[in-house]
């Protein structure tokens, strides 16, 4: 699996995410607020022929003093796609870049901590996270 | 094609069937109280929730069935726009909140979303339980 690194600006983590589920990376695409919307949606995008949700995950990452800024990682999972507002980018990485391995048991939403050359990254279960925290989404 | 009215409430564009638009009259039109021009058919409801205060000048589109008559503050009425069905996106439920399930659809103009407000699904829901929220 080749993962993504980002993180927040002025977050105390990087994470990470599997990166054959990143379908793009935009830089300051113009988000456009929903009316009447959930405090997660923080507005709508396009790209191609989608309309595309942006949610927060800070709080859920329990990131929140992290600053987001204009780059935006949009992620698909099956037909759907999500975008979520971050700060920087890191190259991707693979297995052979993993140095070692430690499983969280405690943080069902990041389940492993993965220690590489370029730094610790938490590894996010981005499946559980979207459909649990925002499966009516797509409803 | 389907004809759309838009108008502005806060800062977002919305718009309506126009099959449904009864009229769009000025606010100095509105002889009965400012707040309270929400036709319910027999009487006229508090209509306060449905948005920010108007200014001066600004208008109510009435929106109206055959048995259910509403109006709508509006900022500005901005005008009509033909859309295919092809350019219409579904809004999925769990974008709104829960008690708003009637903005069922959204176009773009001008680079911006316009979110359609079905009066169809309006007019009922707010006869049988009272008004939506105010636009945040």
């Amino acid at each position: 699996m080749m993962l993504m690194g980002f993180r927040y600006r002025h977050s105390p983590r990087n994470y990470a995410i599997d990166l054959q589920k990143v379908y793009r990376i935009l830089d300051g695409p113009a988000v456009h607020r929903v009316p009447w919307s959930r405090s997660y949606l923080r507005g709508i995008c396009r790209l191609d022929r989608w309309v595309v949700p942006v949610i927060d995950l800070r709080e859920l990452l329990d990131d929140v003093r992290g600053e987001v800024t204009s780059v935006l990682i949009v992620y698909a999972e099956g037909e759907v796609l999500v975008g979520f507002p971050v700060g920087e980018v890191f190259p991707s990485f693979g297995r052979a870049d993993i140095q070692r391995v430690v499983r969280q048991a405690e943080r069902p939403l990041c389940p492993y901590v993965l220690h590489t050359k370029q730094g610790v990254f938490h590894f996010i279960d981005m499946k559980t996270l979207l459909f649990r925290h925002f499966g009516e989404l797509w409803q | 094609m389907k004809r759309y009215l838009r108008f502005r409430v806060a800062d977002f564009a919305l718009a309506v069937d126009l099959t449904y638009v009864h009229r769009v009259v000025a606010m100095e039109e509105v002889t009965v109280q400012p707040d309270a021009y929400l036709w319910g058919g027999t009487r006229w409801l508090r209509a306060d929730r449905l948005g920010p205060a108007p200014e001066r000048g600004e208008h109510v589109v009435l929106l109206a069935s055959s048995d259910f008559h509403l109006g709508w503050r509006s900022g500005r009425v901005e005008g009509l726009d033909e859309v295919a069905e092809g350019d219409l996106y579904p809004v999925p439920r769990g974008w709104l909140d829960r008690g708003v399930p009637w903005v069922t659809h959204l176009y773009f103009r001008e680079g911006g979303p316009v979110y359609v407000v079905n009066f169809s699904v309006i007019g009922p829901a707010v006869a049988k339980r009272g008004l939506p929220e105010t636009v945040q």
